[in-house]
């Protein structure tokens, strides 16, 4: 190499020895817990209509059903959770072990069996689910009262993984 | 060389270097993906095959760029240098893979068989963008945007800015390019693998590494990383003394500098020393001493490394060949270096600090029969 080049090699290393190990140790100290959002932020989650968070001794559990041999294992409850004075039913789903699937969102369906080679387009859509997370969910107005099957469905599949009966009573406000 | 253009001319060393990379590439692969199986049978392995591809792209990276300074600190690793580029190019489809994925059945010729070949990898940009309403490619850029954090910076564009850079490297790897932009611009072009580098570290630190705590993964990249920095510092800091300039016990007279002992330079091999600025080969043989430019006008490789080999000054890196006494290929070749006057005096060399043009019939110096058995 003429000594330009290695002049200019030289200088560019003693640069990228400094600045790499400086970001690489920014990157892990600086790293985010991804943990609840601030308080300022729980207006935000009240209006986008999400379910309030609201610690244990305040839930009642209602009723509770476990589907061990779905494909992606859960329990529901149906949950009754009290804030500023109002009561409110849930429906929480709480995954039995880590989910292996990707992309996974729940939705409901209303009839006695439903489909699992396709998402049906009447579904209402409840939320997401991830990890061991318990996920409590506002039960919409169309679902209330009514008897349907829980589906488990898979966006990076494409596919419906489960459809689990869920009874009246569990959707009852 | 350069008698009758070849676009690529293999031999069986290359050969050889060749199916070995790609037979530890294809191991590397089977033995991420069945891992990941035998973890847990769930897992998703367009998931996986996307971490198998990148990982394997990230790993072949360091060992590329370790192997210039492996070279300078011992000269057994010379032979990884020998046909690097072929690495590089590997490395480069690699990445590719990785961020845009490949479907076998989809290559020109093997899109017409009557049966589908089962080999097909989802890249990134389509697993992780392809689930909306946008493009893929306007999602990757628009999807996350916060360039002024350092934790929320677009580790993706990292990856992009990487993979482009890798890319312009690979279509310029070819000697046509070499030989068209002279040596000295391609080198320069080519030593942008180090912004690629310090990108790709960033993709991963602020990507993977955010999102996958494992201390295993952390620990893996940390050390990647002080191993690429270690060596290269040492390298350079070794590089650096010799280009440190004579010092000479006496000034140097009629555009002369003495650069050592007969002594000092093995038969049939060189002492590189730095005059005027630039570093010369001083090599001894058959009882003479001939001095060229220290740059082979291949790749720039250290003429001085090598041998004298049939007549001819050879380097160390891919085998170019020069005539000492004018620093030009022997014929039908047309590369040449510079070459420098020489005088033995005694058993003290001096060699003439101004260079003649390459191809200057420079007569060599010859060693006093008296201490030329000594020598």
């Amino acid at each position: 190499m003429i000594h330009e080049r290695r002049q200019t090699h030289f200088w560019s290393f003693v640069a990228l020895a400094c600045i790499l190990p400086l970001g690489f140790l920014a990157s892990l100290l600086l790293r985010p817990s991804y943990g609840p959002a601030a308080s300022s932020s729980t207006s935000l989650f009240d209006n986008a209509g999400f379910t309030p968070s609201v610690t244990p001794d305040e839930i009642e559990v209602l009723k509770q059903v476990d589907w061990a041999d779905a494909v992606v294992p859960i329990k529901g409850e149906a949950i009754k959770v009290t804030e500023a004075g109002a009561p409110q039913v849930l429906l929480a789903v709480t995954p039995s072990r880590a989910i292996q699937q990707p992309d996974v969102l729940v939705y409901w369906l209303e009839g006695k069996q439903a489909s699992t080679d396709a998402l049906a387009e009447n579904a209402l859509f409840l939320g997401s689910l991830v990890g061991t997370s318990r996920r409590a969910f506002t039960v919409p107005t169309a679902m209330q009262g009514k008897a349907g099957n829980l589906l488990i469905y898979s966006q990076g599949k494409d596919s419906v993984l489960s459809a689990l009966p869920l009874s009246a009573d569990m959707t009852t406000p | 060389m350069s008698v009758a253009y070849k676009s690529i001319q293999w031999n069986r060393t290359k050969i050889i270097y060749d199916l070995l990379l790609l037979a530890a590439i294809a191991i590397y692969l089977f033995l991420f993906t069945w891992s990941a199986q035998q973890i847990s049978p769930d897992l998703e392995m367009l998931g996986i095959q996307i971490r198998a591809f990148g990982s394997a792209a990230f790993i072949l990276l360091h060992v590329i760029l370790s192997i210039g300074p492996l070279c300078r600190l011992n000269r057994k690793f010379l032979p990884l240098l020998y046909n690097r580029r072929h690495m590089g190019v590997t490395m480069f489809f690699l990445g590719l893979i990785h961020a845009i994925g490949f479907n076998l059945s989809s290559l020109p010729l093997l899109d017409k068989l009557p049966f589908k070949i089962p080999f097909k990898v989802t890249g990134a940009l389509y697993w992780y963008h392809d689930f909306g309403d946008l493009d893929p490619i306007v999602s990757q850029f628009a999807g996350n945007t916060h360039y002024g954090s350092l934790v929320r910076f677009p580790f993706e564009t990292l990856g992009v800015i990487g993979l482009a850079i890798l890319f312009l490297m690979a279509i310029t790897s070819h000697d046509f390019w070499l030989a068209n932009l002279t040596a000295p611009i391609w080198k320069g072009l080519h030593m942008m693998v180090y912004v690629a580098y310090a990108a790709l570290v960033g993709h991963v630190a602020l990507g993977a590494i955010q999102t996958n705590r494992h201390p295993l993964l952390t620990v893996v990249v940390g050390l990647g990383l002080i191993w690429i920095t270690v060596i290269h510092l040492i390298a350079a800091l070794k590089e650096r003394r010799g280009d440190q300039p004579i010092r000479n016990t006496a000034p140097a007279t009629d555009n002369f500098v003495e650069i050592g002992s007969i002594y000092d330079i093995p038969n049939t091999r060189a002492k590189i020393v730095s005059v005027a600025g630039e570093r010369v080969a001083v090599f001894k043989y058959d009882g003479k001493v001939s001095a060229i430019s220290n740059v082979c006008q291949h790749q720039n490789g250290p003429l001085g490394e090598g041998k004298f080999i049939d007549g001819c000054i050879t380097c160390p890196w891919h085998g170019y060949q020069y005539l000492p006494e004018t620093g030009a290929s022997p014929p039908p070749f047309v590369e040449s270096v510079p070459t420098f006057n020489v005088q033995v005096r005694g058993d003290r060399i001096f060699v003439s600090t101004i260079p003649n043009p390459p191809g200057t019939q420079t007569p060599a110096a010859h060693i006093p029969p008296e201490l030329e058995g000594q020598a």
